[in-house]
C-alpha cells in the first residue's frame, strides 16, 4: 500500500455518534487483561478493550499478531489463560461457544456443504427449536437482506465466491446476535467485488444495527469499513482510535508505518518553546520545528513523522527557516491519481512525497534528476517517541 | 513429452493383462461341459445348475453373509469412535499407544490373529465360562479386530482431512457437540463411514484364517467351504461360483462408480 | 458432606461423559481381543505340551489355596531352534517376501507411473481397474491361477500350441506359482501407493527439468525417483508384511517343499495339536516381522523430514 485514500467514516445514524466520548454510556463488550498462550508461546497479551454497542470494529494487524486467536476468544473457540470477557455485562469466559449470543462469519465461510442455502441458515435457528413458520420467515428475511433468496435451494458448491460469503453472512445474520465476529470477509474476493462488498457490508450493519467485530490485515478494508480499529503486534494491541485518529496520530513508528506510508526522520530536541519543539536531525541539514505534544526534555532523542501528501514539493526555494530540504529527484512512481516521488537528500536519506495529478492534459513538470525542494508545515509533522 | 513416454503405458497394459487373465479363464471356464477343467468340452451351464443344488455351499454363504453384516456393521462403528477420539479430542492419557494399537492389526499377520483369539477363547471359556461353544459371535469378534483397523484407516484421514471451522460454524450457531456429531460431522463423512464399512463387510467375507480359527462346529463360512475344495485341486462348480461372484461384485462397484462420477460436478 | 460430595462427583464424572465413553469404548475392545490374546499367546508358549484340553499345561500348580508355583519352559523355543526346518521356514518366509516385493516393485512403479500420465478420467477408470480385483475375492484370486498354471492349462497349451516346448512346463506346486500368486495378490497395494505421491507431485518439476535439458531417463532418475520414495516405502512395506506370514496362497499353489513359516504355525496347530510350539512359531514371527516394519518406519520418518526440509 503506497497510496494514500482519505479515510472515510461511514454515517451511523441509528446510534450515539462516537459513544467512546460519553462517558454514561457504558461499553457493551469488555475484555480485562485477556491473554492466551499455546503452550507457552504468547498469542495474545494482556488485551484491554472497550466496544460500545453497534460499532463496526476492526482488529488489524500482519499475519500472526493475535488478532485471530482474538477473534476465536470471542467466539469462544478458544479458552483464554488468563483474563475476562463481558458481553452485555454478563461474564462470558468460560461460555461454550453455543451458548453464546455471538455468530461468526469464517473466513472459509464453512458453509455446510450438505445442505442447501436455505437449511444452512435455518441451521442455527432450529438450534433454539423454534416453529417451523418462523424459521422460514426468518430465514427469507436475511436472504432478502443479502439478496439471495433466489439462490435458496442451492448447495453451497453450485455459488460463486461472492454468492457464498452473502450466505455466510446471512447465516450469522439470522440468530439476531448480539455480537457478529468477520473472520478476513473480504479475503477469498476479488479486488473488484472487495470494494463494492465493503460498502454493502457497511450498509447491512447499519441496517441491523448488530455490533461487527472484524479481523482483517488489509489496513485499507479497516479504515474504511470501521468506526475505530485497534492494531496489534506480537498479541499486544499497539493503538486503538478511529480511523483518523490511527492515521493523523500514530502512537508509534510501528503503526505510522503500518498504517500508509511516513517518512521518518530520527533527531535530538534543541530547543522547547511554548507551542513548538525545535528538532535537530542528523540526515537533514535544516532543523525541524514541531507543535509541542511531548515530555521529552531537551537533548531527548525523538522520532519526527510526516506523511507523504503533506509533504510540498516544488522548483522554488521556501523561504522560511525550518522543515525544508534540498534533494533530487531519484524515483517517480505514476498511479494515475498521482504520483509518488522520491527524492534523494545530500545526507542519503530518501523522502517520499506525493502528488496529486490535478490536471489531465499537462506533462509534470517535475522529472527524473530535477532539483526540488520539499518542504512542510510544522503542524502536519508529528512526533513519536518509540 | 515424458507423457507421451510409451515404456510406463506398456507395462500398464501388461500388468493389466496380468491383473485380468486369470479372471477371465475362470468365467470361460466356467461355461465347460467338461469335468476337467483344463480341457474344453463344449458350452454348457452344467456347473451352474449343480452350484444352484449345493445348499451346503449356499448356507455358508448366508453364514457369511450375516457375519460380514454384523462384523462391518460393528467394526465401522468402533472404528469412528476410534477416529474422533484420535482427531477430535484434546490429547489424552494413552493416546500414542492407542493411535498405535489400532493400526496394529494391519500389520499383524493373519495366522497371529486368529490363533490369538483361539487361544484367549479357550483360556475364558476355562475361566469364566464364555464362549462355551465357538461360532458366530466368536467369528463376528475376530472379523471386527481386523477390518476395524482399516475403518480407521479410512475415517481417521478423512477426519483429519475435514475442515474444521464446518464443526466451529455449527457450535457458533448453537448446537451443542453431540448434535454437531450428528447433523454435520457424521452426513459428511458418510461417503468415508460407508467405504469403510464396504471394506470391512469384503474383508469378513473374504477371510478364511481368522474364521478356520475361531469357529466352531457348524458355522462353516463361505471361504472355508471353497478353501477346503480348492485345497484338494479344480473344481468346476468352483469356477460357475466365482463367475457370479465377480459379476456380482463388478456391478455393484460399477453403480457406486456411476453414482460418484454422477454426483461430481465436471 | 459437600466435599465427599465433590470427590465423588469428580470420580465418578470421566465414567458418565461421553467423551470418556468414545475413548474406551474401542480401546476396550482391542485391549480385550487384540492385546491380552497376545499374552495368551506367550503364556501358552511358555507351558508344555500335554494331551488333552486344552493340550497345555496350566501355569500355576496351586501348592496351597493361596500359594501357587508359577510353572514355565522354555522347551517349545528350544525346539524351534534345534530342528532346523523352524529356521529353513523362517529364511523361506523371508526370502519369498522379498522376491515378491522386488517384483511387484518392478511391475507396480512403471504401472503407477503409466497411470499418473493419463488424463483425469482414465486415471479413475484404471484405478478402479486396479483396485476391481482387489474386491472380488482373495481365494477366487488365487483359484485362478489353479486353472491357468495347470498341466494342461492355458500357458501350457499355448506355449505347446507355437512349438516353443514339446513336452507341458511344472508350473505348479513350486517356488514359481507360490510368487506368482503373491504378485497377482499384493500388487495392487504397491500401485496405489506409489500412485497417490506421484499425483501429489507438482507436474511442472519434470517440466522444468526438461526444460532445463534433461533427457526422459534423467528426469526420471533425479525427478521421479527421490521423489517417490516414500510412496515406495510404504508400498514395499504393504507388500512384504503380509507376505512373511501368508498362509493361504503357499496352501494352495505351493508344493509341500514350500514351507513358509505361516503354514507351519497352521499345520503344528491343526495337524500335531502341538499349540505350545504354534505360539513360539507366532511370537518368533512376530519378532521377525517387528525388524522390518521398523527400520522402514526409521527410513520413511528420515524421507518424509527430508523431503519437507
Amino acid at each position: 500500500m503506497d497510496r494514500q485514500k482519505k479515510p472515510t467514516k461511514p454515517k451511523r445514524p441509528k446510534i450515539t455518534l462516537e459513544p467512546w466520548q460519553n462517558s454514561k454510556i457504558e461499553p457493551y463488550i469488555v475484555l480485562k487483561n485477556l491473554s492466551k498462550n499455546y503452550d507457552g508461546v504468547p498469542a495474545v497479551q494482556d488485551c484491554t478493550l472497550d466496544i460500545y454497542e453497534g460499532e463496526f470494529y476492526s482488529l488489524l494487524g500482519a499475519s500472526g499478531c493475535g488478532k485471530s486467536t482474538l477473534l476465536r476468544l470471542l467466539a469462544g473457540f478458544e479458552k483464554p489463560s488468563s483474563g475476562k470477557l463481558f458481553i452485555g455485562g454478563q461474564d462470558m469466559t468460560h461460555v461454550p461457544s453455543y451458548n453464546r449470543p455471538v455468530n461468526m462469519m469464517f473466513q472459509s465461510y464453512a458453509l455446510f456443504p450438505h445442505m442447501s442455502v436455505e437449511q444452512n441458515i435455518a441451521f442455527g435457528l432450529k438450534q433454539e427449536g423454534l416453529p417451523r413458520e418462523e424459521i422460514k420467515n426468518r430465514v427469507y428475511e436475511v436472504l432478502d437482506l443479502v439478496q439471495m433468496s433466489r439462490f435458496s435451494k442451492r448447495h453451497p458448491n453450485r455459488l460463486s465466491g461472492g454468492q457464498q460469503q452473502r450466505v455466510a453472512l446471512a447465516r450469522s445474520l439470522v440468530k439476531r446476535p448480539k455480537l457478529i465476529l468477520l473472520d478476513e470477509p473480504m479475503a477469498a474476493l476479488d479486488q473488484k467485488l472487495r470494494e463494492e462488498t465493503q460498502f454493502e457490508l457497511v450498509n447491512i450493519q447499519e441496517k441491523v444495527g448488530i455490533t461487527f467485530i472484524m479481523v482483517t490485515h488489509d489496513q485499507e478494508e479497516a479504515m474504511t469499513m470501521s468506526s475505530r480499529l485497534a492494531i496489534m503486534e506480537e498479541g499486544w494491541i499497539q493503538q486503538i482510535g478511529t480511523p483518523h485518529e490511527i492515521y493523523e496520530f500514530p502512537n508509534s513508528a510501528y503503526v505510522a508505518d503500518f498504517i500508509g506510508s511516513i517518512n521518518l526522520f530520527e533527531g535530538v530536541i534543541t530547543g522547547v518553546t511554548k507551542e513548538m519543539v525545535n528538532i535537530k536531525c542528523p540526515m537533514l541539514s535544516h532543523t525541524l520545528s514541531v507543535p509541542t505534544n511531548t515530555t521529552v526534555p531537551i537533548g531527548g532523542s525523538v522520532t519526527v513523522a510526516v506523511r507523504p501528501e503533506k509533504l510540498e514539493i516544488g522548483i522554488d526555494k521556501p523561504t522560511y527557516k525550518h522543515n525544508w530540504e534540498e534533494g533530487i529527484i531519484e524515483d517517480i512512481g505514476y498511479y494515475g491519481d498521482m504520483s509518488i516521488y522520491h527524492v534523494k537528500l545530500p545526507s542519503g536519506q530518501t523522502v517520499m512525497a506525493s502528488l496529486l495529478n490535478l490536471d489531465r492534459i499537462s506533462i509534470q513538470q517535475l522529472t527524473w534528476n530535477q532539483s526540488v525542494y520539499v518542504s512542510w508545515q510544522p503542524e502536519n509533522s508529528i512526533i513519536l517517541t518509540t | 513429452m515424458l507423457k507421451s513416454n510409451l515404456f510406463p503405458k506398456i507395462i500398464l497394459g501388461i500388468g493389466l493383462c496380468f491383473l485380468y487373465l486369470p479372471i477371465l479363464i475362470i468365467i470361460f471356464y466356467s461355461f465347460n461341459a467338461a469335468n476337467f477343467t483344463s480341457i474344453w468340452g463344449g458350452f454348457s451351464t452344467r456347473w451352474y445348475y449343480e452350484l444352484f443344488q449345493d445348499t451346503y455351499l449356499w448356507q455358508a454363504a448366508w453364514t457369511s453373509l450375516k457375519i460380514a453384516f454384523t462384523s462391518a456393521t460393528l467394526a465401522t462403528f468402533l472404528g469412528t469412535l476410534a477416529s474422533l477420539a484420535l482427531t477430535r479430542f484434546s490429547p489424552f492419557k494413552g493416546q500414542r499407544l492407542f493411535s498405535s494399537l489400532t493400526i496394529a492389526p494391519l500389520v499383524m499377520p493373519e495366522i497371529i490373529i486368529g490363533l490369538s483369539l483361539l487361544l484367549l477363547f479357550v483360556s475364558l471359556n476355562i475361566c469364566i465360562g464364555w464362549p462355551s461353544k465357538r461360532g458366530f459371535w466368536t467369528i463376528c469378534i475376530g472379523h471386527t479386530t481386523l477390518s476395524m483397523a482399516y475403518v480407521v484407516a479410512i475415517v481417521r484421514v478423512r477426519l483429519s482431512h475435514f475442515d474444521k471451522t464446518i464443526e466451529e460454524a455449527a457450535l457458533d450457531l448453537g448446537a451443542k457437540p453431540l448434535r454437531v456429531l450428528t447433523f454435520i460431522t457424521l452426513p459428511i463423512i458418510s461417503p468415508a463411514l460407508f467405504a469403510g464399512w464396504l471394506l470391512a463387510f469384503m474383508l469378513s467375507f473374504d477371510d478364511v484364517v481368522i474364521s478356520s480359527f475361531t469357529s466352531g462346529a457348524g458355522s462353516t463360512t463361505l471361504p472355508m467351504v471353497i478353501f477346503s475344495r480348492i485345497r484338494t485341486g479344480i473344481s468346476p462348480e468352483i469356477n460357475a461360483f466365482a463367475t457370479l461372484f465377480i459379476a456380482t461384485i463388478t456391478l455393484i462397484i460399477l453403480l457406486l462408480a456411476w453414482v460418484k462420477l454422477r454426483k461430481q460436478p465436471v | 458432606m459437600t466435599f465427599i460430595k465433590k470427590k465423588l462427583l469428580s470420580f465418578f464424572s470421566p465414567i458418565l461423559s461421553v467423551r470418556s465413553w468414545v475413548i474406551a469404548t474401542p480401546y476396550v475392545w482391542l485391549g480385550l481381543f487384540f492385546v491380552v490374546p497376545f499374552f495368551v499367546v506367550l503364556r501358552v508358549s511358555l507351558s508344555e505340551e500335554v494331551l488333552g484340553i486344552p493340550p497345555y499345561t496350566d501355569m500355576f500348580l496351586w501348592v496351597d489355596t493361596y500359594v501357587a508355583k508359577i510353572i514355565f519352559t522354555f522347551e517349545s523355543y528350544t525346539y524351534l531352534i534345534e530342528d532346523d526346518l523352524y529356521l529353513s521356514s523362517y529364511l523361506t518366509s523371508l526370502k519369498f517376501a522379498l522376491i515378491t516385493t522386488i517384483v511387484a516393485l518392478l511391475l507396480g512403479f512403471p504401472m503407477a507411473i503409466g497411470i499418473s500420465n493419463l488424463n483425469k478420467k482414465w486415471q479413475i477408470i484404471m484405478l478402479l481397474l486396479i483396485m476391481l480385483p482387489f474386491w472380488t475375492s482373495f481365494l477366487i484370486r488365487i483359484y485362478a491361477w489353479l486353472n491357468l498354471l495347470t498341466p494342461y492349462g492355458l500357458i501350457n497349451s499355448f506355449l505347446i500350441y507355437i512349438g516353443v516346448i514339446t513336452e507341458p512346463l511344472r508350473l505348479l506346486f513350486n517356488n514359481f506359482s507360490v510368487t506368482i500368486g503373491m504378485v497377482y495378490c499384493y500388487l495392487p497395494f504397491m500401485i496405489l501407493p506409489i500412485y497417490v505421491t506421484l499425483e501429489k507431485m507438482d507436474p511442472s518439476l519434470q517440466e522444468a527439468a526438461s526444460d532445463l535439458g534433461a533427457k526422459p531417463f534423467t528426469v526420471f532418475k533425479s525427478i521421479i525417483l527421490p521423489l517417490s520414495f516414500p510412496g515406495l516405502l510404504t508400498g514395499s512395506l504393504l507388500v512384504f508384511i503380509p507376505c512373511v506370514g501368508e498362509f493361504v496362497i503357499p496352501e494352495i499353489l505351493g508344493g509341500s517343499d514350500n514351507i513358509l513359516i505361516g503354514r507351519l504355525v497352521w499345520n503344528e496347530f491343526f495337524l500335531n495339536h502341538s499349540w505350545p510350539t504354534a505360539a513360539a512359531l507366532s511370537i518368533a514371527l512376530l519378532v521377525i516381522l517387528f525388524i522390518p516394519i521398523y527400520g522402514l518406519q526409521k527410513l520413511q520418518k528420515i524421507f518424509a523430514e527430508r523431503l519437507e526440509s
